[in-house]
């Protein structure tokens, strides 16, 4: 038969050629695909930093360190079905929006769905500096939901350095997201 | 020339399986640094130090009221109140003048013989008087103060 005839077969080659190296493309940009739905799943996870190398910290509180961390994304999902009084312990990465000017006793961090979690330190018992804004922490603690009263949300926003019409804005109790820290890392740049 | 290509196949996968293994292989190098040593962090100005010392010998006490027997006396370093340096964005004012008198008022009733109020009442009366005055000024060390109340 004319398919059967090899010497036919092998005048094809060519169009074979072809047909294999469209293969092994096919085979690259697969396996290529495969790794980034992997890495993507991983983020979510764990957390943005992990395919990164040589990573430093500076550490603050009780030494943690940044294994199993749950990315702000997934923290604000927690918060979100958690209600005042709820508490979990936890272990988050997110980024710093505010920290207090007058110690650094306290700073507010960023969960990426426009909310924030206000931290402070267990037992008022370590700092972090006050110029951090816009850097990556890890935190370790328990988070919880409480209703911050108008006067302390006007100190923080006074040891925020907020002028006196915005802090007279605030007249009405606040659902918060909390977290109290027993140790931090400061990522390094 | 099929097996050629067969063979260039078969180490184009093999050459892609090892690179993926390669990745998930490495090791992410971390480095721990203590954070005080690296950055300016917040030390504690005068009266942060005395309020530190004032807890810590309150957790002594308290050890003490709840045992009922009472080995110390009231320390003469607490006067420092009135006098201490405060950190730079908090100054002396009057609601402070008015709690730390009342504190050391209480603080001292906690060693009187010959109270008709009972022991931990007059220890709590005083730790009360802590977180009164925090609630008026600065908020941050409120739940470890709570922590010193006899419940």
């Amino acid at each position: 038969m004319y398919l059967c005839n090899s010497n036919i077969y092998f005048k094809i080659t060519p169009i074979m050629k072809r047909i294999l190296l469209l293969l092994m493309l096919a085979t690259f940009v697969f396996s290529c695909k495969n790794e980034n739905k992997q890495t993507e799943e991983n983020l979510d996870i764990a957390q943005d930093m992990s395919t990164e190398k040589d990573i430093s910290y500076s550490s603050f509180g009780k030494e943690i360190n940044d294994a199993d961390a749950l990315s702000a994304k997934r923290m604000a999902a927690h918060f979100e079905s958690m209600s005042i009084g709820d508490s979990i312990d936890t272990k988050m990465i997110a980024k710093v929006d505010e920290v207090c000017q007058a110690k650094g006793c306290w700073m507010k961090v960023d969960l990426g769905n426009g909310e924030q979690a206000m931290v402070k330190f267990k037992d008022y018992g370590f700092f972090m500096p006050k110029d951090i804004a816009g850097k990556e922490v890890v935190l370790n603690g328990k988070a919880y939901v409480n209703e911050v009263p108008v006067d302390e949300q006007r100190h923080y926003a006074e040891d925020a350095g907020k002028s006196a019409e915005e802090i007279a804005k605030i007249t009405e109790p606040k659902k918060t997201f909390s977290f109290v820290a027993d140790g931090v890392l400061l990522k390094e740049e | 020339m099929i097996k050629r290509f067969s063979y260039i196949l078969v180490i184009a996968l093999v050459f892609s399986c090892n690179s993926s293994e390669k990745a998930e292989k490495a090791e992410k190098k971390v480095t721990i640094v203590d954070g005080t040593e690296r950055y300016e962090v917040y030390k504690g100005s005068e009266m942060a130090n005395l309020m530190r010392g004032m807890h810590a010998f309150n957790l002594q006490l308290k050890k003490e009221v709840e045992s009922g027997k009472i080995t110390t006396e009231f320390p003469e370093a607490f006067l420092k109140i009135h006098s201490a340096e405060f950190s730079e964005s908090k100054s002396r004012n009057k609601t402070f003048d008015h709690y730390s008198g009342k504190f050391i008022e209480a603080q001292k009733l906690v060693f009187a013989e010959d109270s008709n109020v009972s022991l931990s009442e007059r220890y709590n009366n005083a730790i009360n008087l802590c977180v009164s005055c925090h609630q008026t000024e600065c908020t941050g060390p409120i739940p470890k103060i709570k922590k010193l109340l006899i419940k």
